[in-house]
C-alpha cells in the first residue's frame, strides 16, 4: 500500500515537473530573444533632403551661370570671361530645369554675343555659333558659323555650318561656305568638307556639288563612299543575321518548353501507370526534335 | 555600413576626377576653366558678397549665404569645377563665420547647415562644433523626432567621434527600453509558475495524505484550509504565470524602436562635391 503511494507521489511530481519544464520552456527562451534595438550601420537621408540635394545642383548652376553673364558684362574687354559665360550658358541649356530658373537668358546671352564678336570675332564667332546651336536657334548658328569660316579662315567652321544650316533648308549657303574652305582643308579635313557636301546634296548633285574638288579626288572619295556603303551594307547584314539567329534560338526555346509542359501534363494525367507515362515521353521526343 | 558609406559620400573630400583644365569649342581654341591667378571675379563676388554680409545678417539671409558660398561646390559646370581648390579657404572661413554668427542666434539649424558643409568640404576631418550643435538639436528633437535625433546623434558622432554626448543620445536612442522591465517580468512569470507547480502539488500531497489515515476531526479541518490556501494561491500562481510571461515578452516587443534615424530636410547640408 505505502509503495503504490510513494510510486503514485513519484509519478505526479514527474509529470508537474515535466509539465511545468515544458511550459517554463517559452519564457525562458524569451529571456534571450534580442531586445530589438536600431541597428548602428542604419541611417537615412530623408525625403526632403533627398528633394533638396537633387535640386541643388540645377539652381546653383542656375546662378553661377547668371553670375558669369553678370561678370562677363561687367569686364566686356576680357574675352575669357565671355567666352567662359558663352560655354555655361551652354551648359546650362543642356539642363532643363537649371535653364527653368533663368527665364531671360536668351536676352541676356544675345547681348554676350554680341559683345563677345565685337571684341574678339576670332573666336567669338565659333562660340556664338555653339551657343545660338544650343540655344536651338540654327539659323543664326549656321550664320555664325558662315561669318567664322570666312573672316577667321576656319574650315572647321565651314563644317560646323552644315548642321545648322541644313537643319533650316539653307544647304546652297553651307555649300558655298564649305566651296571655299576647300583651299585650306588639310588631312582629314578635307574629307570632312567632302561629308558636308554629301550631307546637303542627293545623288544626284553630288557629283556636282564636288566640282570644285579636283578629279582624282572625286573619284577617291566616291570610292570611299562605296566602302563605307558596302561596310555598313555587311554590318547590316551581320545585324539581321543576328537577329534571325536570335528570333530561332527563342522560337525553338519556346517550342522545347511547350513540349516539356505538355509532357508534363501527359504524365500527371497517367496518376502512375507506366505504359501511359511511356507514351508521354515518346511524345515528347518527337514533339522536341520538331522543335 | 550604409551610414558609413552615406558618410563616407558626403564628407568624402573632392576625391572625384580632377576637374578639365579646358572647355573645347568646334572651330575655336579651348577655354581654360580658371583664370591664370586666383578666382574669376564673380566667384570672387560672391564669397566677398557673404563676408561683407555675414555680421549683420538675419536668419533668412544667414540660410541665404550657405547656398551662395555653396554655389561653387553644387553646379557640375566645368568652370565652377575648376575654381573650387581655390576657393576652398575662403569658403570654409565663410561657413565657419555663418554658423558662429547662426549659433549666436539660437538658430540650431542653419548652424549646423554651415558647420556640415563645412564639415563635408574640409574632408571630413573632426568637426566639435558641428558635432556640438547637432547633439544639441538632437537632444531638443528627441521626444519629438527621435529617428531625426538619432540621425543627428549619429552624424555628431561621426563629426566628432570623442563626442561623449553624443554617444549616449545615439545608444539611448537606438536601444529597447522595456527590455529589462520585460525580462523582469517574465523571470516574475517563472517563478510564478513554480511556485505554482509547488503549491498545486501540495494539495495533492494533501489531499493524499488525508485520504491515506483517519485523522480528528480537528486535524482534518485544518488539513483541509490548508488544501484550501494551497489551490487558491496555486490557481493564482499557475494563471498569472503565463500573463506575467506572455505580458512581459509583449511589453519587449513593444519596445523596439519603431523608427530609422532619417535626416531632416536641412541635412547633409551638400552632397559631394
Amino acid at each position: 500500500m505505502k509503495l503504490g503511494f510513494a510510486l503514485i507521489v513519484v509519478a505526479t511530481s514527474t509529470s508537474c515537473l515535466a509539465a511545468s519544464g515544458s511550459l517554463m520552456a517559452g519564457p525562458t527562451l524569451a529571456l534571450f530573444y534580442p531586445p530589438g534595438g536600431v541597428p548602428k550601420d542604419k541611417s537615412a537621408v530623408g525625403d526632403e533632403a533627398k528633394a533638396r540635394l537633387a535640386a541643388r545642383p540645377h539652381k546653383a548652376l542656375a546662378v553661377a551661370t547668371r553670375d558669369a553673364l553678370d561678370a562677363a558684362a561687367a569686364a566686356p574687354q576680357d574675352s575669357r570671361l565671355q567666352r567662359r559665360a558663352a560655354a555655361m550658358v551652354r551648359a546650362l541649356v543642356r539642363d532643363a530645369d537649371a535653364r527653368a530658373q533663368l527665364a531671360d537668358v536668351t536676352t541676356q546671352t544675345t547681348r554676350l554675343l554680341e559683345r563677345l564678336v565685337a571684341t574678339a570675332p576670332c573666336p567669338g564667332l565659333a562660340d556664338a555659333a555653339a551657343t545660338w546651336a544650343a540655344l536651338d536657334q540654327p539659323a543664326r548658328a549656321g550664320d555664325a558659323y558662315v561669318q567664322a569660316a570666312r573672316r577667321c579662315e576656319s574650315v572647321d567652321a565651314a563644317i560646323a555650318s552644315v548642321g545648322p544650316l541644313r537643319s533650316v533648308e539653307r544647304c546652297d549657303d553651307a555649300l558655298a561656305t564649305l566651296r571655299a574652305a576647300w583651299p585650306r582643308a588639310q588631312g582629314k579635313q578635307g574629307i570632312a568638307v567632302l561629308d558636308g557636301v554629301a550631307r546637303c546634296s542627293d545623288e544626284i548633285s553630288l557629283r556636282r556639288n564636288l566640282s570644285f574638288a579636283p578629279a582624282d579626288v572625286v573619284e577617291d572619295y566616291f570610292a570611299l563612299l562605296a566602302e563605307r556603303a558596302a561596310q555598313a551594307e555587311a554590318a547590316e547584314r551581320r545585324a539581321e543575321q543576328y537577329r534571325r539567329e536570335e528570333a530561332v534560338r527563342a522560337a525553338s526555346s519556346r517550342c522545347e518548353s511547350e513540349c516539356s509542359s505538355a509532357e508534363s501534363s501527359c504524365i500527371s494525367s497517367c496518376r502512375g501507370d507506366s505504359p501511359c507515362g511511356d507514351r508521354c515521353s515518346a511524345l515528347y521526343h518527337s514533339c522536341r526534335s520538331g522543335c | 555600413m550604409r551610414l558609413s558609406i552615406i558618410l563616407l559620400l558626403c564628407a568624402a573630400p573632392v576625391l572625384a576626377a580632377p576637374p578639365t583644365k579646358t572647355v573645347d569649342v568646334v572651330a575655336a581654341p579651348p577655354i581654360a576653366t580658371a583664370p591664370d591667378a586666383g578666382l574669376d571675379p564673380d566667384v570672387a563676388a560672391r564669397l566677398d558678397a557673404a563676408e561683407r554680409a555675414v555680421a549683420a545678417a538675419t536668419r533668412a539671409e544667414l540660410d541665404a549665404l550657405i547656398d551662395r558660398v555653396l554655389i561653387v561646390y553644387e553646379s557640375d559646370d566645368p568652370f565652377s569645377q575648376a575654381q573650387r581648390d581655390a576657393a576652398r579657404p575662403r569658403s570654409l572661413a565663410l561657413l565657419k563665420a555663418i554658423g558662429e554668427r547662426a549659433r549666436a542666434m539660437g538658430e540650431l539649424t542653419i548652424a549646423a547647415r554651415a558647420f556640415d558643409a563645412r564639415w563635408t568640404l574640409a574632408g571630413g576631418q573632426r568637426d566639435h562644433e558641428l558635432a556640438q550643435v547637432l547633439t544639441t538639436w538632437a537632444e531638443r528633437d528627441a521626444q519629438a523626432a527621435p529617428a531625426r535625433a538619432l540621425y543627428l546623434a549619429r552624424r555628431a558622432r561621426s563629426a566628432d567621434p570623442s563626442a561623449s554626448r553624443a554617444a549616449e543620445l545615439d545608444d539611448d536612442l537606438s536601444r529597447n527600453h522595456r527590455v529589462w522591465p520585460g525580462r523582469l517580468a517574465i523571470i516574475a512569470g517563472i517563478v510564478a509558475l513554480v511556485a505554482g507547480v509547488y503549491a498545486r502539488n501540495q494539495v495533492g500531497a494533501i489531499e493524499s495524505d488525508l485520504a491515506a489515515q483517519a485523522r480528528p476531526g480537528a486535524d482534518v479541518e485544518r488539513m483541509l484550509g490548508e488544501r484550501d490556501r494551497y489551490d487558491a494561491l496555486g490557481t493564482g500562481l499557475l494563471v498569472a504565470a503565463p500573463v506575467l510571461s506572455i505580458g512581459g515578452m509583449l511589453f519587449i516587443w513593444s519596445g523596439k524602436p519603431s523608427y530609422a534615424p532619417t535626416s531632416p530636410a536641412e541635412l547633409p547640408a551638400m552632397g559631394t562635391p
